[in-house]
């Protein structure tokens, strides 16, 4: 019905059309595929820690004299354990999301070394019995430690605990079909120093986590029940609700009471271990985002332009039609359906475009490739965005009047 | 009669304002966006150190075998063991040579009312200063006798001298780091080579430097161990400080500065030899695998630029295209405007040609007015990327004149050569029939 004057319409104006068709098609392409990316990004930024981090916060100090003793430190916890708004506290090696940490290799039989012979690689913790309900992690499996569990020591020295704690991540790797608990396992070549795994934690992201998408990488992680009490310490102190900021200067001041010979590194939230973690990514997603609107701003732009071109050069005819009778609802869709039928031939090429960029994303950066659902919504956003942007030229031709007929041209 | 074609430009742009700021709009955002991308891509890719980046050699030795990687991979590790950067180091067979890693101290301000801080060192050798040509505000560097010695000298940053001594001459002075003493030889101007090459271990090659730079000798003295990774895939570290000098584990960066063709192929027949000699006394059970990258080769290969800066150049691209697109078809619907203009100046007897001329001196005068628009947009995206990256990013992403001038010179051609369609098109038209017409 009206396709037919569309259609010789369009004819009679190639450059126009063949300039909308590209553009829907780029847009789409870029659109899509940056969205996904996006939405990638926020994916990562997503993933839980296994920690209750809202109420928790990680204070390191290195003593400026002294090298610190297993007494000192157990002093240390028990002055901290008794501040009135501090609920529980560990000393750790490290925590989820901090960057740096212990990370070793793991196997099922004794005596192996090197990394190929190894049955996983994972981050190492090293805390005590109260690390669970400190951190507020999921025991899905076995038990916690006991007191008589932990072992004094340096990270680097034996004696190696008998038992630990793991991941559930580093469990399936470790033995995919069957129970883990109770099993043994190696994380040195030393074939006396065999480890029993006691409990399954459901998550315990490594420190690590942020930068990986590897499953892997991010998310095994063992548990060895070891204090190591040195020039260097960190704590994780969980506070009541509401209480974070007045608890943090009163846990310093009752470390610097225990002893004043001490420097403090920054003490941070977990949320902000979060942020500062995904910092990278979420800013590249704000950014992306952000090229994304202005990207769709550029693109109504264009066709704003070729559809007003084209209502100026049809004035007359847009006269003649109104004049035998078209309503002004009618040449207001004759120009909408004319930029609806370019879209959706902008959408069918920025498909394709999309498809190819996509892979070639996807062969040289690793991104994910394209779900259709995306490319789908991405797709009826073009369109919608291109009928709003037709629709001004479209209104103004509407209001052109029937006496445009007579105008002489 | 460029004169005359810009006052018709002006014209043309008073007559048609939304028209032709919305062509300035498009072609400012799509060159400051492509600028910003390029800018940074530009910086992290750049060559920090040009006049040395052919001669400065990362230096690379297999000492864990084919077992200390996963399978299929050769690459030996990045850094070297303290026995073999010592060996390496006394050898003395490049120019100048470095073997180093990064500390952490904390520095005692002379006044007790200050609170102590922490701070980042670089434990190194002599010939770092010359070598990476660190430039110095006051004193120098340390000797190689140094390095023998063990001294407790220290060469502060700018930065650091101006918090512990306001910014004054502190050679001879001496500093409190930790519960040493040292004394001040030197300290550094301002020292940032972007990205930080000599150290892309940490992954904190965009971010600011140390504070202090202090001997390896004294470091090892002290026990003062790494504030990097020690990485152990070769072999167990073992317990003491002791134990770690003599094990396998990777901790130390070491680079050969090595001035001609003939000095590389030496260097490389030195380490050879040396991991033949290893190989001989049962130490390395594999076929020597060294590696020796310069500065540009080293960085490609230690992947410096991330992939996401290549990504938004890519999309920057892409984005620009469409503004180009964009602008093409607002540039065609203001010449449709004008036929009749076009028409009466050609039926008093404007060539073809001037026509053409005048449409692409307009679309110059739009190009230029969009590179400065692009200017100010390119200004406010750096801000943006500042206050979004705060740390490596955006302390890159800083205004240049050559990015200045990169972002008004694309804007100029880019509109250009998409005006010329439209000129074109705008050459076709008639005398006579626009006369005709109203």
């Amino acid at each position: 019905m009206e396709l037919v004057p569309i259609l010789s319409a369009l004819r009679r104006n190639k450059t126009g059309a063949v300039l909308v068709v590209a553009q829907i098609a780029l847009t789409l392409a870029i659109l899509s595929n940056v969205i996904s990316i996006v939405a990638d990004r926020l994916a990562l930024i997503g993933r839980a820690t296994g920690l209750d981090e809202h109420s928790l916060f990680a204070i390191g100090y290195r003593l400026t004299s002294g090298a610190g003793s297993a007494a000192a430190l157990t002093t240390d916890l028990t002055n901290l354990r008794s501040l009135p708004q501090v609920v529980d506290v560990i000393a750790t090696n490290s925590y989820p999301l901090r960057g740096s940490g212990w990370a070793e290799g793991i196997s099922r039989d004794p005596g192996l070394k090197s990394i190929q012979e190894q049955a996983a690689q994972t981050a190492v913790y090293a805390f005590d019995h109260h690390g669970i309900g400190t951190l507020g992690l999921k025991l899905v499996a076995g038990r916690n430690f006991s007191t008589e569990e932990t072992q004094q020591g340096n990270f680097n020295k034996g004696p190696m605990p008998s038992v630990a704690i793991v991941s559930r991540a580093l469990a399936k790797q470790l033995f995919p079909r069957g129970d883990i608990l109770g099993q043994s396992i190696y994380l040195t070549s030393d074939s006396n120093k065999q480890v029993t795994v006691i409990g399954v934690v459901d998550r315990l992201q490594s420190p690590q986590a942020s930068s990986s998408i590897d499953e892997h990488q991010s998310e095994n992680s063992i548990v060895l029940p070891i204090n190591s009490p040195s020039q260097y310490g960190l704590f994780i102190i969980r506070v009541k609700p509401g209480s974070m900021s007045a608890t943090m200067r009163r846990v310093q001041d009752s470390l610097l009471k225990s002893n004043p010979d001490r420097v403090f590194g920054r003490v941070r939230p977990f949320d902000e271990v979060r942020r500062s973690a995904y910092e990278r990514d979420r800013s590249m997603a704000i950014a992306l985002g952000i090229i994304c609107v202005i990207l769709g701003v550029i693109t109504a732009l264009g066709i704003v332009g070729v559809t007003s071109l084209w209502v100026a050069r049809r004035r007359n005819q847009i006269g003649i039609r109104r004049a035998l009778g078209a309503t002004r609802s009618a040449i207001a869709k004759h120009f909408l359906l004319e930029n609806a039928l370019l879209c959706c031939a902008g959408v069918l090429l920025g498909i394709l475009t999309s498809h190819s960029l996509s892979i070639w994303l996807w062969s040289h950066y690793g991104s994910d490739r394209l779900g259709a659902a995306e490319l789908l919504i991405c797709a009826f956003l073009v369109v919608s965005l291109g009928q709003c942007a037709a629709m001004v030229p479209a209104l103004r031709a509407a209001r052109i009047s029937p006496t445009e007929a007579f105008r002489s041209g | 009669m460029l004169e005359y074609y810009i006052r018709l430009a002006w014209m043309s742009f008073r007559r048609n304002p939304v028209l032709s700021s919305l062509i300035i709009t498009a072609i400012a955002l799509g060159v400051s966006m492509t600028m910003t991308a390029f800018t940074i891509l530009y910086v992290m890719s750049g060559d920090p150190i040009p006049s040395k980046s052919r001669v400065l050699f990362a230096v690379q030795l297999d000492n864990g075998g084919p077992q200390s990687r996963k399978a299929g991979e050769t690459e030996p590790a990045t850094q070297l063991t303290y026995r073999d950067a010592m060996a390496l180091l006394n050898a003395h067979v490049a120019q100048r040579q470095v073997a180093m890693h990064q500390v952490s101290l904390t520095a005692v301000p002379a006044n007790p009312d200050l609170k102590p801080f922490p701070i980042a060192g670089r434990a190194t050798s002599a010939d770092f200063f010359d070598m990476f040509e660190v430039p110095m505000l006051f004193g120098r560097g340390w000797g190689a006798s140094n390095d023998v010695a063990g001294s407790a000298i220290v060469v502060l940053s700018k930065k650091l001298n101006e918090r512990l001594f306001n910014g004054l001459d502190s050679v001879g002075k001496s500093v409190r780091l930790d519960k040493e003493t040292y004394q001040v030889v030197g300290v550094t101007d301002d020292w940032d080579p972007k990205p930080r090459f000599y150290d892309v271990i940490g992954g904190q090659n965009f971010d600011e430097g140390e504070d202090v730079y202090l001997p390896l000798s004294l470091t090892i003295d002290r026990q003062i161990s790494t504030s990097e990774y020690e990485i152990c895939n070769a072999g167990p570290r073992g317990e003491s400080f002791a134990d770690l000098l003599q094990s396998e584990c990777v901790w130390l960066q070491f680079w050969a500065e090595l001035s001609t063709r003939e000095d590389v192929a030496r260097y490389s027949t030195f380490l050879q030899n040396y991991s033949r000699e290893q190989q001989r006394a049962g130490r390395f059970k594999w076929e020597p695998n060294i590696r020796l990258l310069n500065v540009r080769d080293w960085l490609v290969e230690q992947k410096v630029v991330p992939n996401d800066a290549k990504l938004s150049v890519l999309v920057a691209f892409g984005f620009f295209i469409v503004c180009l697109v964009s602008a093409l078809g607002l540039m065609l619907a203001k010449s449709f405007g004008r036929s009749a203009e076009f028409g009466v100046r050609r039926a008093l007897g404007a060539s073809s040609r001037a026509l053409f001329t005048q449409t692409i001196v307009e679309a110059g005068v739009i190009g230029l007015l969009g590179g400065l628009f692009g200017l100010g947009s390119t200004v406010l995206e750096l801000r943006v990327i500042r206050e979004l990256f705060p740390g490596g990013l955006g302390r890159i992403a800083q205004m240049d004149a050559k990015l200045l001038i990169g972002t008004v010179l694309l804007a100029l051609a880019a509109t250009v050569i998409t005006g010329i369609y439209p000129a074109w098109r705008s050459m076709q038209v008639a005398p006579a029939l626009q006369l005709k017409g109203g």
